[in-house]
């Protein structure tokens, strides 16, 4: 191997190594696992092939965590989609202090999750909470309500921290892509007549569809294994009602203590976590193919 | 712009427009800092308000003076600095590799990186917990920043790529006709050049180190190496309903994030969108 190659690889190989060691490596030695009847604190087990993934298809529990996953998913990510986008396009005017506002609306992003649960917490407190006063005080609601103990409501409960602390990220992204968007185009529309309306569906929209794509998958991934703030809040729910299958799988492994079975939770997670990511994969590289041949 | 005749008005209608969502979305972060100067009996109130009447310092005090806490603050910054220091180091590496030298199979390494970055940590939890275990780094910080590692690095090398690659290689090959070697050259053009990219990961790793939870959780048992994450859901169980105290809390663990934040908010921003729209 040439002395440059080998030198770059010297220079690669910590990080590469830590990487893999930290993230590739444990996915699989996960799968491994799944395969066996490990429990926490034992170090004999054995192997016990796909008993576990059929214990799962027979678990009530897992299919509701499941349904939970997908309702939360797919609500939240909607959610941060439109907020960050009304939020890019508002940012995208041209206003005083622009940057200034940009760079606050981004703090929800930084705040850890314990400090937004400990203060949503806080919020909806039914005796001393913030929402239950105005909500009662102007008689939008007879009696407060406990959110977090609320079967049905508690989900709702989860979610409002949830987007409020994904909706930068998202608000960026389209930020980004807005900003790159030719001026010129909207100088040809404007010559040409074109009402505000019309400027938005014919020409933003259709140039911000990359970035819709992307941001969605990313949500979506990133919704779906969502956990500090779900545990932190609820730890479940009241009555399993906001369990999802990151909290099941935790559960499985640390509290019930079955190695086995959560890795294999965590397995089935990452196979449906793979096949979205693969869809982003062939998205980006189709897009970034049709450029080059355009 | 809305009005464009007026331009006074539609700049005064965008900003208190602006000031409202913004007023709205940040009110959380609002009233934790507005209720940790509260003295209790403005805290537990059935009409609760904004702005104190009398401002204290109380809970800080108490927080202090609490056994637990000054040792709480010590782990997290502990954590964080660790984590910050080998994330720069390793990805400043990999990423100055990755742009400047002849990596075998690049393209293959890059796509693996994202890839990992994708990753929920909820999946490797497991195995990584029994790797600690066996490297007997259990209930030890260098433990928990080892596991943070896997988070940082990949999006530390994908910002640094970004950056480094917005750089003009004019600079590179006139400090080579100037006759320094390749390591001088790295000292002395490369590292002034791409010292606000390394602040911004630094930054961005410091940020993850302190207010990680789970890994935290799991692989931290004893009392005395709990990081500030773990201290203050500790203090939530414990002081249950002492929202001065609980949010005086969150106020110092939000602070070195936030003046942090002011700093390299600039450069989160292209970094971000430097690897999302190259991607």
């Amino acid at each position: 191997m040439k002395r440059k190659e080998l030198i770059s690889l010297i220079f690669v190989i910590p990080a590469l190594a830590a990487i893999f060691a930290l993230t590739l490596y444990p996915i699989l030695r996960g799968i491994d696992i799944s395969l066996t009847d490990k429990l926490l604190s034992y170090d004999k087990y054995s192997y016990i092939g796909l008993e576990n993934y059929i214990n799962i298809l027979k678990d009530d529990m897992f299919w509701l965590a499941l349904q939970h996953t997908a309702v939360i998913t797919i609500i939240s990510s909607i959610i941060i989609l439109i907020l960050s986008l009304a939020l890019a396009l508002l940012l995208n005017m041209k206003f005083p202090l622009r940057k200034f506002f940009r760079g606050i609306l981004m703090i929800p992003w930084v705040v850890p999750s314990v400090v937004s649960v400990l203060i949503f917490r806080w919020i909806y407190n039914d005796y001393y909470g913030y929402i239950n006063y105005i909500l009662v005080k102007y008689h939008i609601l007879d009696q407060a309500v406990n959110i977090l103990a609320d079967e049905k409501l508690a989900w709702l409960g989860v979610i409002i921290p949830i987007v409020w602390k994904e909706y930068p990220f998202a608000m960026l992204t389209f930020l980004a892509s807005l900003q790159s968007i030719d001026k010129n185009l909207y100088e040809a529309a404007k010559i040409d007549g074109a009402s505000k309306l019309q400027v938005f569906k014919e020409i933003t929209l259709p140039l911000l569809k990359p970035a819709f794509v992307i941001l969605g998958i990313l949500e979506i991934i990133w919704m779906f294994s969502s956990f500090d703030t779900i545990f932190l809040l609820t730890r479940g729910g009241p009555d399993n009602s906001t369990i999802t299958l990151s909290i099941y799988t935790y559960m499985q492994a640390f509290e019930s203590t079955e190695f086995g079975y959560g890795s294999a939770l965590a397995t089935i997670m990452f196979l449906i976590l793979f096949a979205v990511s693969i869809v982003y994969f062939i998205f980006v590289n189709r897009e970034s193919w049709s450029k080059k041949t355009s | 712009m809305i009005f464009k005749k007026n331009k006074l008005l539609n700049n005064v209608l965008m900003l208190v427009l602006v000031s409202t969502i913004s007023y709205v979305l940040l009110f959380p972060v609002i009233v934790g800092i507005f209720t940790s100067f509260k003295p209790t009996s403005e805290v537990i109130t059935l009409t609760p308000t904004l702005i104190p009447k009398h401002w204290t310092l109380v809970h800080y005090k108490a927080l202090f003076a609490t056994g637990e806490y000054p040792t709480y603050l010590f782990n997290g910054l502990f954590v964080a600095f660790f984590t910050t220091i080998a994330t720069i180091m390793l990805a400043s590496l990999a990423a100055v590799a990755i742009v400047w030298m002849k990596v075998p199979a690049k393209k293959q390494i890059l796509q693996l990186i994202l890839f990992t970055y994708m990753f929920p940590r909820i999946l490797i939890i497991v195995p990584l917990f029994m790797m600690l275990y066996k490297l007997n780094l259990i209930d030890n910080k260098f433990g928990v920043v080892l596991s943070y590692l896997c988070f940082t690095l990949p999006f530390g090398i994908w910002m640094l790529k970004g950056f480094f690659e917005s750089i003009p290689s004019d600079i590179l090959d006139a400090a080579r006709i100037d006759g320094c070697s390749y390591f001088s050259a790295l000292r002395k053009v490369i590292i002034p050049v791409t010292l606000p990219a390394m602040a911004a990961v630094g930054t961005f790793s410091f940020i993850l180190g302190w207010s990680e939870y789970i890994f935290a959780s799991i692989i931290i048992t004893s009392n005395s190496n709990r990081t500030i994450t773990l201290g203050l859901y500790t203090l939530m169980g414990y002081y249950r309903t002492d929202y001065g105290l609980l949010t005086a809390a969150c106020v110092i663990m939000i602070i070195p994030i936030v003046i942090f934040f002011i700093y390299i908010q600039k450069y989160l921003v292209s970094g971000l969108t430097a690897g999302t729209t190259k991607a």
